[in-house]
């Protein structure tokens, strides 16, 4: 179906090439998972399989392309689409019509089907993807899962033999992107349509994939592969494929299925040879220490707050304390008012009834401009914070604006791993990068409280993980951090304290391991493998081993 | 989409009609009244009614500058309300004729109801489309256009979303900007706004374009969907484009004509000419893109009610337009008149409320808009 190769690509203007001599070769009916750091090229190599690239990019490109028996060198982008369908990482900008059922017609318009077989493949659409009862929604009504099925659907009425999907989930929250996957699972099984597919959420779909396709970046060659193997050597892995590399299990598992037997061996091994030490050997059990209890005044108190967006009740009387130097996360579905808390504690939403205190703030009066100055906030788009030439104007315009002396950066930029980025153009970096730079330029002003809307969404596990040691660091320096997530990992790494909301009300509300331990979806992979409250982590099972 | 297509232009020009033809306070009201009602029964659920509300206010806007503007500029009348100081230069652009300049003086009434009718037109045309376009569903709208026009008007049509699009975006960047303390208080404060808007702008336009790339838009001559390797064509040749270039320098002439040729007839042919080119070239564009249409649009009985509401209005408009324009004309200079009320042209123009009463009136169910 897919044979590359030794395909090397250049962007215009650009010395680097984006992929260097990339072969890769996909029979008919295969599942492809391409993974690899951001900015290691994912996006150009599947942009090479309908001809995007070079076609709507420029730049030159050597070597051989064939897919499906076409070369889309030669057939450009419109020339293969209807062969490859293509969908894309942003759900809300794909979309050409303003219903579904138009636009799932929109590309059987353009190759000119007739209304017979338009009417035909719609309706059968519909029914594949179980989209049946949206067929008459407007598109901006929809959920981002709901968007992404429609994208899918909206290339499917052509027939492709090819389905690429470049990210389609790294913008939703992980219900909405498990209806995804399991859509794209029931696609390849069902019909035996060949689908690549870039992803970061590795844990939810290794178990899918025949084949995994590794790009380490840095023009380094491409490493394809059986699933475990590759796995086995790649820097991004999910938790239990972690754990199980580095005790050596045999054959690796990639999901918790697999990865059961040798758990019941593992707590048993620990328990016989290291009772005692994995007891006391957590020094980072960070429910009972670690926070300066109730010493000074909590930094966060609500109140019974009540907030409503035009005609739905985002909040219903949530009242809520946070200490100084506490990590909390707040958790929950979609709309159940996790970011319109936030918002209401920084000053941007004003609680309608009940009151917030921030600091010594009240919230219901409080100007932007003080609290602003002492409350850090980052948005879910973190691009939206910066508007400047420079990294490093960012950070000099915040201190301009909080009317605060310039201080010397390298040290800050040096801890966000920005070291050599103060010179570059913020909207060029990587989401990783983009993410950390947002961050940079709120640290700088040295909040006491700092509020992160969604911190991991886009990201890749190595970014994650650096994102979850900085916020230890900065827990360990006495600021007090809460934060909207659905990244159970990221919780499970770094967070005190849970605090579950369900449709604007406070459902759950306690330390992390026993929450995680209790709950079914919000627990991590290692602590769903071994559903044990000592062990959340990675590292805290190797910490439990080691002593 | 409630409404076939056709009732929707039909209604659209039955209310541009008063709005851009009449003068008079009174009618300009009822038109605008009549035309918010249906956004009010209709659309203020709909994910664009943010972008119709803005529309609101920037029409208050135009209304409150252009009574401004009357009030700092024009003098005329005989009802003095107060008087300002003044200040006046004298502008010599052409030696023999000094072009003179004033502002403040003594204020009338008649300039402020002059200064308030002008920006009721203003806002009349603007809560029209504002209305039309929270309502309509543009990709049905462009499916009932001449193919040859398609390209054309699938760019407007993604340029109408955008900007309700872009609307939120702005907001949204803002609200970030405003956490990291920068302030809106002078224009030099925009262009952090502008930059982040732009940015994301173009982002979103890209994807777009190579989505639609992507699913073949603009062209697969020959029956694609064949898959045989015959599929694949050139871009619009160069024949097409050479034309396209000569029919856009031929109008650009024929406009420079008209300005500056005191014989009108040359520039006015050569536009002529240059428009008779451009329509061909795009015909012929038309003709290399096969394109079928996914479905009919149903005409139902409220369709009827809401088309002939619409013709009734145009046709009375009309027909006193071409009989006595003074019915529509309000000049309050030199001294302030109640202007005329005229119940039988009055009431008519309530009928542009029917796209909010046809389906209660038919009884037809609402279908699809039911979701929204």
């Amino acid at each position: 179906m897919i044979e590359l190769k030794s395909v090397t690509y250049h962007y215009p203007n650009q010395t680097l090439p984006a992929l260097r001599s990339a072969s890769l070769s996909v029979s008919a009916g295969e599942f492809l998972l391409v993974v690899g750091p951001s900015g290691s090229g994912k996006s150009t190599l599947l942009r090479c399989l309908n001809g995007l690239v070079p076609h709507f990019h420029g730049g030159t490109l050597r070597g051989e392309v064939s897919v499906a028996g076409r070369d889309p060198v030669a057939f450009g982008p419109r020339g293969m689409s209807d062969v490859v369908g293509f969908v894309f990482q942003d759900p809300e900008a794909q979309f050409v019509t303003q219903r579904v059922e138009d636009e799932l017609a929109f590309a059987m318009e353009n190759h000119n089907l007739s209304q017979i077989t338009m009417r035909k493949r719609v309706e059968e659409v519909l029914d594949q993807l179980s989209i049946a009862h949206l067929r008459q929604r407007r598109v901006d009504t929809l959920s981002g899962g709901e968007r992404q099925r429609v994208a899918i659907g909206s290339v499917l009425t052509l027939h492709p033999s090819l389905l690429v999907l470049d990210e389609p989930t790294s913008q939703l929250d992980p219900q909405a992107a498990e209806e995804v996957l399991t859509t794209l699972q029931k696609l390849n099984e069902d019909l035996g349509l060949t689908i690549v597919i870039s992803e970061h959420r590795l844990e939810r779909v290794a178990q899918y994939a025949d084949k995994v396709c590794y790009l380490p970046g840095r023009g380094q060659p491409l490493i394809v592969g059986d699933p475990r193997q590759v796995l086995a050597e790649a820097a991004l892995a999910p938790p239990v494929v972690r754990l199980g590399r580095a005790l050596d299990w045999q054959p690796l598992p990639l999901t918790i299925k697999d990865g059961r037997p040798f758990a019941t061996d593992l707590l048993r091994s620990i328990d016989q040879e290291h009772p005692i030490t994995v007891k006391s050997g957590l020094p980072k059990d960070r429910d009972s220490s670690g926070r300066p209890e109730a010493l000074s005044p909590p930094v966060i108190i609500a109140d019974g707050v009540w907030y409503r967006y035009n005609g739905t009740e985002a909040l219903r009387g949530v009242s809520l304390e946070v200490q100084r130097g506490e990590l909390v996360a707040l958790m929950g579905r979609n709309g159940s008012g996790k970011s319109t808390l936030l918002k209401n504690m920084v000053g941007l939403l004003r609680p309608q009834r009940g009151k917030i205190r921030i600091l010594d703030h009240d919230m219901r009066e409080a100007s932007l401009t003080e609290v602003t100055r002492r409350v850090g906030f980052v948005p879910q788009n973190p691009g939206r914070l910066l508007f400047n030439e420079t990294l490093a104007e960012e950070l000099a315009f915040t201190c301009r604006a909080h009317q605060m002396p310039t201080t010397d950066t390298g040290p800050l930029l040096d801890r966000l791993k920005l070291t050599g980025l103060a010179r570059a153009y913020p909207r060029d970096l990587s989401a990783g990068e983009r993410q950390r730079a947002a961050l940079a330029a709120i640290l700088v002003a040295r909040p006491e409280l700092l509020l992160l809307d969604e911190p991991t969404r886009g990201l890749d596990y190595v970014n994650k993980e650096q994102l979850t040691a900085l916020l230890n660091d900065l827990r360990a320096g006495g600021v007090t951090v809460v934060m909207a997530t659905h990244d159970v990992e990221l919780v499970a790494g770094c967070a005190d304290r849970v605090v579950i909301l369900g449709e604007g009300q406070l459902v759950v509300d306690g330390p992390v391991r026993e929450v995680m331990t209790e709950s079914m979806i919000f627990a991590s992979q290692i602590n769903k493998l071994l559903r044990d409250d000592r062990f959340l982590t990675v590292e805290d099972v190797l910490g439990g081993l080691g002593d | 989409m409630m409404y076939h297509p056709i009732t929707w232009s039909l209604w659209l020009l039955a209310a541009l009609m008063p709005v851009v033809l009449t003068k008079n306070p009174f009618y300009l009201l009822v038109a605008i009244l009549a035309v918010a009602v249906n956004y009010l029964a209709l659309g203020h659920s709909s994910p664009t009614a943010e972008g119709w509300k803005s529309f609101l206010r920037l029409g208050l806007v135009l209304v409150l500058f252009s009574m401004a503007f009357n009030l700092l500029f024009v003098s005329a009348g005989d009802t003095l309300l107060i008087t300002l100081p003044k200040l006046h230069w004298s502008l010599a652009i052409l030696a023999s004729q000094p072009v003179l300049i004033q502002i403040g003086g003594p204020v009338t009434l008649e300039s402020v109801v002059y200064g308030l009718t002008t920006g009721l037109a203003l806002m009349g045309v603007l809560i029209t489309f504002a209305t039309f376009n929270t309502l309509v569903d543009h990709y049905q709208l462009l499916r009932s256009i001449p193919r040859f026009l398609y390209q054309s008007a699938i760019v407007a049509s993604i340029g109408i979303t955008f900007v309700p699009q872009m609307v939120i975006a702005q907001r949204e960047i803002r609200e970030a900007q405003a956490l990291r303390g920068h302030r809106f208080r002078v224009i030099r404060d925009l262009p952090p706004l502008f930059i982040a808007l732009l940015a994301e702008g173009l982002e979103r336009s890209i994807t777009l374009a190579e989505s639609m790339d992507a699913r073949g838009f603009g062209g697969q001559p020959s029956p694609a969907s064949s898959g045989t390797a015959g599929a694949h064509t050139p871009s619009p040749d160069l024949l097409l484009k050479s034309v396209i270039a000569l029919a856009l320098v031929i109008l650009a002439s024929g406009a420079f004509a008209l300005s500056y040729f005191p014989n009108r007839a040359i520039g006015g042919a050569t536009m002529l000419i240059g428009s008779g080119t451009l329509v061909v070239a795009l015909w012929m564009v038309g003709q290399g893109v096969q394109r079928s249409r996914y479905r009919r649009d149903l005409w139902r009985r409220r369709d009827l009610l809401v088309a002939g509401a619409s013709v009734v209005v145009c046709l009375l408009i009309m027909a006193i337009w071409l009989t006595d324009r003074s019915v529509f004309a309000f000049y309050p200079y030199p001294r302030l008149n109640w202007p005329d009320f005229n119940a039988w042209i009055g009431l008519p123009l309530l009928l542009l409320t029917m796209p909010a009463l046809a389906n209660r009136l038919t009884g037809e169910p609402l279908g699809e808009l039911a979701h929204d």
